[in-house]
Formats: structure tokens, sequence, C-alpha cells
């Protein structure tokens, strides 16, 4: 696959603040990557340098392998779709889908034929009449996204377009902005700062924090094996326990989280640790079996009791304290809660160590 | 008033009014003021947009300088433009006479036009600086990204969502310069218009009927502006359609029109310094357009003579100041916050006065209390009434700023926490509002202090005040002592204002400073 779009390097400053610090990522043609952080994390600055609404102070940025850096927002062919979808309020829908025709020749003879075509993909033909104020939250983010699709962008841009929709509405336009982009094969870059939305939409993540990049992956890679504290924390709930790594081999590393207490986990992990290294292990709390009775075999067996249930409709979320340790365990169905001295076990597959001291 | 200007000898009658019409002179003086009121608010619109773009958009160097004229020229005796216009460009100006020694012929239309532009470019400005504020730059830079460049942008995007607020603010100019008085009768010469018609009509003749004609000529036209402005326009203004803001800074123009407008900007604010310098100037000059030499006479003179006047002046501009703000904020609170029936009628009725020019008001008050039941003509109480009267608005528009910014929710809580009507008025609503009443006192106080049109038919030898005083001796060629005394006015305008922004600091933000 060739690369739609390349950040190198790419540095930019407001006063003191550095928004962007030396981001690089490419971005796959015809794939939907995600910019996910939290507010501040420099994802939106990194969004606008790629339509050309900032300058970087340092580094190169490259569409469709011609380098851009310098070219103003105007003439770079990227569709921006607003976190407040910025619609001009003064145009009918139709004026507002067709605005962009205007600028660009190849496109201009059979404007009408085109916005109507886009409309109807969008499902919004009907409102073509209507003014922005006149249309519901939903229906504007799908004007938006009309706009920016009708002139056939080389990248869509995406700026948490879904933040201002109430949970549901959210729900159900991921899920076609994703089938959107897929039947189109469009490159799309998204920004958001919900974790689900990352994982549920996005090729690929690009997780970033105090502007840097910390990691790049898919969604199961960031979920399952998240580089730093910072990734396995921002995405979902996860158990951190501190550790030292007693024994390292190929097929087993052996972690004492606590006197007397060893864990197991298994030998395949990315990093290389060293023997008496401190270091994280995480777990998400999917991955911490609970029982009543002690399983018949098995590593990481710990004896402990319940403090704490809460029920969360498909789940259910308990407060362990086993072994010196307090755990998260979530528990897929059980329609009777457990209470008092339980096991816990986990799998060694499922153990997760992050090269950093808690 | 319109039934003193129908009352005849013997009962009913449109005497008056055929009158009235008879006479060229009086029916071209009404087409004069139209015909003035639309070139200069053309211009005044202009300069107006050109400044508010500049100091909003264009992030041009000395932003701050360039409001600070502007305010200047807001809180400003209404007619020093046309003074100093005289001193400056006048048969004995200082440029023309003086330097150029040139004869140029100041008075007239084309002065007028020059003068009433640079006196109300300021209402546009302010006007228009709120509604280019208000446009998300989002839209810029959506419009941007779908390929349009600087120019297309500011056609397609910047300038139809700013049209509301420059009609608006054009209707808003153009009522001003119909009922301005002081500029037309300083420089208007034999271009008759009818505010200074009907002055004429009131001093000169001692016809009062044919004075209030001459307002409900002129009353009209106001009034439809008035309610063009408030039902029609605003309406218009378009509001930014979706929840969160952008926090998106706004894009600055080519360098070229950036210049450009720093160059204008620049320009007319060199004119307005000059005016302030020349009544400076003049307040120290012995005898303006012979002998400049130094003297301190004028200013002895207003020691002597002006005090009494200005006295007056602050008694009437803190009583005044004081119940404007306090019933404005009432006023708001009720309209705004409670669901009263005929809440809209108290609305247009809080609004309406600042439609009225001073004038016409203030005739209309001397044919209402100059007879029985209520005589007050020559008291104070007619003057501080007539205040009160005509700037309800502002005290009403700062009221109404206030409660706007008070969200529903924190009256609310208190409710919710136990606190009843009266506690909930008295230990939220009040304190959060206190701002908003120091505000309207202190725009209310500034207009008392400067205004002139409203008061001069009301004022006697005792209750006499500054501003009408100014334009007496201007009018009579004593410019050193008008001049002298302009100064002393504006520099306690300005210092007051001064005072109280260091005072109430960023709670009370006056005009946007």
């Amino acid at each position: 696959m060739k690369e739609a779009v390349y950040l190198k390097d790419v540095t930019k400053r407001f006063g003191q603040v550095t928004a962007a610090d030396h981001v690089t990522f490419a971005v796959d043609d015809g794939s939907f990557t995600v910019l996910l952080g939290p507010s501040g994390c420099g994802k939106t600055t990194a969004l606008r340098t790629i339509a050309g609404f900032y300058e970087p102070d340092e580094g190169e940025i490259y569409i469709k392998g011609k380098l851009v850096t310098n070219v103003p927002p105007h003439k770079r062919n990227t569709g921006m779709v607003f976190q407040n979808y910025a619609l001009f309020p003064h145009m009918k829908v139709f004026d507002n889908i067709a605005y962009g025709l205007r600028f660009r020749e190849s496109l201009k003879t059979d404007a009408e034929q085109r916005v109507r075509k886009v409309a109807k993909m969008l499902g919004i033909e009907p409102l073509l009449d209507r003014f922005p104020a006149q249309l519901s939250g939903g229906e504007q983010q799908r004007v938006a996204v009309a706009r920016a699709l009708v002139i056939e962008p080389e990248v869509l841009l995406l700026d948490e377009p879904l933040s201002n929709l109430d949970a549901k509405v959210r729900v159900r336009v991921r899920v076609e902005l994703k089938k959107l982009q897929r039947e189109l094969g469009i490159t799309a870059i998204h920004v958001t700062h919900d974790q689900d939305e990352a994982l549920a939409i996005g090729d690929t993540i690009v997780v970033m924090n105090k502007g840097r990049v910390v990691q790049i992956g898919t969604p199961t890679e960031i979920y399952f094996k998240p580089k730093t504290r910072f990734v396995a924390d921002f995405i979902g709930t996860a158990n951190f326990l501190k550790a030292t790594v007693a024994k390292a081999t190929k097929e087993e590393i052996l972690l004492s989280v606590g006197p007397g207490t060893v864990l197991s986990a298994s030998g395949s992990q990315d990093t290389s640790v060293r023997e008496g290294q401190e270091v994280t292990l995480s777990v998400r709390p999917e991955n911490v079996e609970v029982s009543k009775e002690k399983p018949a075999q098995g590593p990481n067996i710990l004896e402990g009791e319940i403090r704490d249930t809460i029920f969360m409709g498909s789940t259910t979320r308990y407060f362990l304290r086993a072994a010196n340790l307090d755990l998260i365990a979530d528990v897929q169905g059980s329609d009777v809660p457990l209470e008092g001295n339980i096991y816990v076990g986990m799998d060694r597959s499922k153990l997760h160590i992050v090269p950093e001291p808690t | 008033m319109i039934a003193a200007s129908i009352e005849g000898p013997s009962g009913l009658s449109f005497a008056y009014y055929a009158d009235f019409l008879s006479r060229v002179l009086l029916v071209r003086s009404f087409w004069n003021s139209l015909g003035m009121a639309a070139i200069s608010t053309a211009s005044a619109t202009i300069v107006g947009f050109l400044f508010a773009y500049a100091t909003t958009r264009a992030d041009v160097p000395g932003k701050k300088f360039f409001r600070g004229i502007v305010i200047l020229q807001l809180i400003s005796l209404p007619f020093t433009v046309g003074l100093s216009f005289v001193m400056l460009f006048g048969r004995r100006g200082l440029i023309t006479y003086g330097l150029l020694g040139r004869p140029f012929e100041i008075y007239g239309w084309h002065g007028l036009w020059a003068v009433q532009t640079l006196t109300f470019f300021p209402l546009a400005y302010l006007v228009i600086v709120g509604v280019l504020k208000s446009i998300d730059p989002a839209l810029e830079y959506a419009a941007r990204n779908l390929g349009a460049g600087d120019a297309h942008t500011f056609r397609d995007v910047v300038l139809p969502l700013s049209t509301p607020g420059v009609a608006s603010a054009a209707l808003l100019v153009a009522m001003n310069v119909l009922g301005d008085f002081g500029n037309p009768l300083l420089i208007a010469g034999d271009f008759a218009v009818i505010a200074t018609e009907a002055y004429m009509q009131i001093v000169g003749w001692g016809n009062f009927k044919m004075a209030a004609v001459l307002c409900n000529f002129l009353f009209l036209p106001v009034f439809i502006l008035f309610v063009a402005q408030k039902y029609w326009v605003s309406r218009k203004l378009y509001v930014t359609v979706t929840g969160a803001p952008t926090q998106l800074e706004v894009r600055k123009p080519h360098k070229l029109v950036k210049w450009s407008l720093f160059l204008f900007c620049l320009s007319t604010s060199s004119i307005i310094v000059l005016i302030y310098a020349s009544i400076g100037l003049g307040a120290f000059a012995k005898t303006w357009g012979v002998d400049y030499s130094f003297t301190t006479e004028h200013l002895e003179y207003v020691t002597f003579q002006g005090i009494p006047a200005i006295k007056n002046a602050l008694i009437f501009s803190l009583t005044s100041g004081f119940a404007c703000a306090l019933l404005g904020v009432l006023d708001a609170y009720v309209i705004f916050r409670k669901n009263m029936p005929g809440r809209q009628v108290l609305d247009f009725v809080s609004t309406l006065p600042a439609a009225v020019p001073g004038f016409i008001l203030g005739i209309g008050y001397i044919l209402s209390f100059n007879t029985p039941p209520l005589v007050l003509t020559a008291t104070a109480y007619i003057i501080i009434l007539n205040n009160i009267a005509r700037d309800m608005p502002t005290g009403f528009q700062a009221g109404m700023a206030g409660i706007q910014q008070i969200d529903k929710s924190i009256e609310e809580a208190s409710v919710n926490l136990g606190a009843g009507t009266f506690q909930t008025l008295k230990n939220v609503v009040v304190p959060l509002l206190k701002s908003a009443f120091g505000a309207g006192f202190i725009y209310t106080f500034i207009k008392c202090m400067t205004t002139v049109s409203a008061v001069i038919f009301l004022i006697t030898p005792e209750w006499n005040l500054p501003s009408p005083i100014i334009l007496g001796l201007a009018g009579h060629g004593y410019w050193g002592q008008s001049a002298a005394l302009s100064a002393v006015l504006l520099t306690m305008v300005v210092g007051t204002l001064f005072a109280c922004k260091t005072i109430g600091g960023r709670r009370m933000p006056l005009f946007e400073m």
C-alpha cells in the first residue's frame, strides 16, 4: 500500500506551548486512521497542519507523495469535517455542498448531479432546499460529510465530527462512516478522544500524548499490547501491578508482584526484559477470571475476596483483594453476583509487560 | 406632541401642516435631512466596518489605540467634530486660513457630511465589531478547505454573514444623523435640516407649534428606521448553528490588505487626534484665527462662569445615571426572567426613547409640562426627567447584557437550596448584577454630561448646563471659551471613564475594552 499522507517530524509551537512535538506518522492509502489522545495532546493540531490551517514550525507534510508543507489550504484538496460542522448558515444545504465545486474546473460541469449523487448516498436528498438551522445535529453532520466528499478529496479529515451527537446516534453514525469510507475507498484521518470510537472504526490508531506520538498500531495491538502505561491507562480499564522480573526465558517470564507472590507471563513479549528489572504488569479486567471453586490447574491462581460489586448490564465488575493486590475483574453475564471468598486466575498470555516502573 | 401640532386656535386644525407644506425652505429642510442621513450613513458605516474589520480580523498594529479613538468619539460631546472643523477648516481656520492661506468654504452639506461621518462611525463600529466577533472562524476555514481563496472567503462567507449586522449599524447611524442637532447648527451653513429649523422656529420665532410639526415630520422616518432595526434586521442575524465554537484563531488576511487597513485607520485616527488637539490648543490660544499666543484667560472664564453649569451637570448626571441604571436593571430582569404578560410592549417602550432624537424629546417635554396639571418648565426636575426618559434604554441595555450572562440555573440552584424569591434576588441576582448596574450608571452619566440636543430647550439661566453653553459660545464665535469649556468637560468625562475602568477592572467591561 502507498502512503496517502505522511507527516515527517512535524513540530508546531503556539508561543511557549509545543502543541505538536516531532510528530511522525504515515497513513496508508485507503485506510481509516484515527488520531487518539486526551484533549491538548496535539491530535487536532496535527490534523490542521495536514489541512494547511497551521504552518508547521519544523518538519514536512506529504499528501500522495507530494510535498505540501507550504501549499495554502485552498490548494490542498483535503476535505474536512469540522467538529461543529461549520456549515455556512446563510446558504441552503445544496449550496453548502456545491460550494467547493465552484473552485474545481474539472468538477464544475454537472455540479448539480454530483451534489445530488452524494446527497443520495448520505440520505439527505430531501434536505437540499433547507437551511442548516432547520436541520438536526445528525443531519447537519451528514451535510458536512457530503460537502467534504463531493470535492473528491485526496484525504478526508474528520475533526471529532461525532462529539456533538448524542450517545446512541454517535454509535450508529460511526458504523455508517466506516462503511462509507470503505465503499468509497477513500483515505480518512479521524481525530477523537473517545477510545471506544477509535477501537471501533480505526484500521490504524495513532495514540498521542503531550504533543508526541506514543504508539501506532492496530486496535488490537493498542488494546492488548500497550507500549506505555499511558496507552494502557487511556484505552479501556486496566489493572496495573508493580512487578520485578524474577526470571526471563523465551518461554516464560516470572514476575514477583509481592512477597511470596509470583506471576507467570508468556515469554513472547515484544519487549526484551532483564532479570531484576522493575516493570509494570498490565491486565485487562476481562482477563481476570473469578470463580468460587479453585480451578483444577493453571498458573497465576490466587486466593482472594470480593470487596465491591458493580452491575454493568452485560458484565459485572468486581473489585477484589487477592494476595495483597487490588484487582478489577469484569465477568460476563453472571445473573447471581459472587460474594465473599473467591479464586482469581489470569491467563499467561494476557499478562502484558510494560517496560516502565510503576 | 402630535396633539400640540394639530391643535389650532379653535379646536382641531391641520393649519400648521398646511403652513409647513407651503414654506419651500422648510420642505427643503426635510429632504435635506433625509439626503444627509443617506450619504452620512453610507460613509459612516463603511468607515465603521473598516475599523471593525481591521481591529478584529486583520490584526493591525495599534489596535488598542484605534479602539481608544473610537471610544473617545463615543463619549465625547456630540458636536466636538463640528466645533473643531470650524476651528481647523473654517474661514479663519488654522489649516485652511493659517497654514494653507487660501479661502475654503467648510460650511454646507459637504462639511456636514464629513463631520457626521467622523461623529457617527463609532456607533457603526460597535455594532459591527459584535457581529464580526460572532462569526465562527471555522466557517472561513471551511471555505478555504473547500478551495476558496482570500477574496472568495471574504465575499462568500464574511460579507454575507455580517450583512444583517451592517444593516443594523446603518439604521442606527441614520437615526442619529437625522436627530443630530449640534453639528448642523455649527457647520451646515445655508444647508437647512429639520433639526436646526425646528430650533430656529423656537428660538427665533417662538413658534412651538411649527417646531412640533417639524418634529413630527422627522419622527416618522426615525420611527420607521427604529422598527426596521429592531424587528426586521435583528431577526436576520445568523447565530452559530451548533454547539461548541471552534478554538481556531481568526485567519489573518493578506499583508497588503492588512497594511491598507492600517493606513486607513491611522489616517482617520490622525484626523480625530487633530480634532482634539485643536480643542486643547483653542483653549489656550488668545484669539483663534487671529492671535495664537498663549493665554489662560479662557480657562479662567471657565472657572468663573462654567463651574455652576458643570456643578448642575454633575448633579443631573449623577441622579439620572443612578435612576437609569436602577430602572434599567429592574426592567431587564422583569423582561428577561419573568414571563409576564405584556413584556413585548415593555421591551418596545424601554428601547424606543433611544430612537427619539433628543431635541424632539426636549420640545415634547416643553409642550407637555408647560401647562397644568404638571408644570415643570424651568425647573431642574424637567431636565432630570428628560435625561431619565432619554437614557433609560442605555440602562436597560446594560441590564440586559448583565442578565443574559447569569445562567438561569444559578437562580434555580438558590431556590433549590431553599431560598425564596426575595432571598434569591438579594443573595444571588443583585450581587451578580452589580457590574451591570455600574456599567449602566457610567454610560448614562457620560451621556448626560455631554448631552445637548435634549436639554437645550429646557435650560434656564438658573439651571444652565455646560454643553449648551459651549454650543452658544461657538455660535457667537467665542472659540477660545468654547474650546476651554469643552476641554474641561471632556477631561472630566474621560477621567470618569478611566477611574471606573480602574476600579471596576475586568468585572465591568466598558465599551468592550
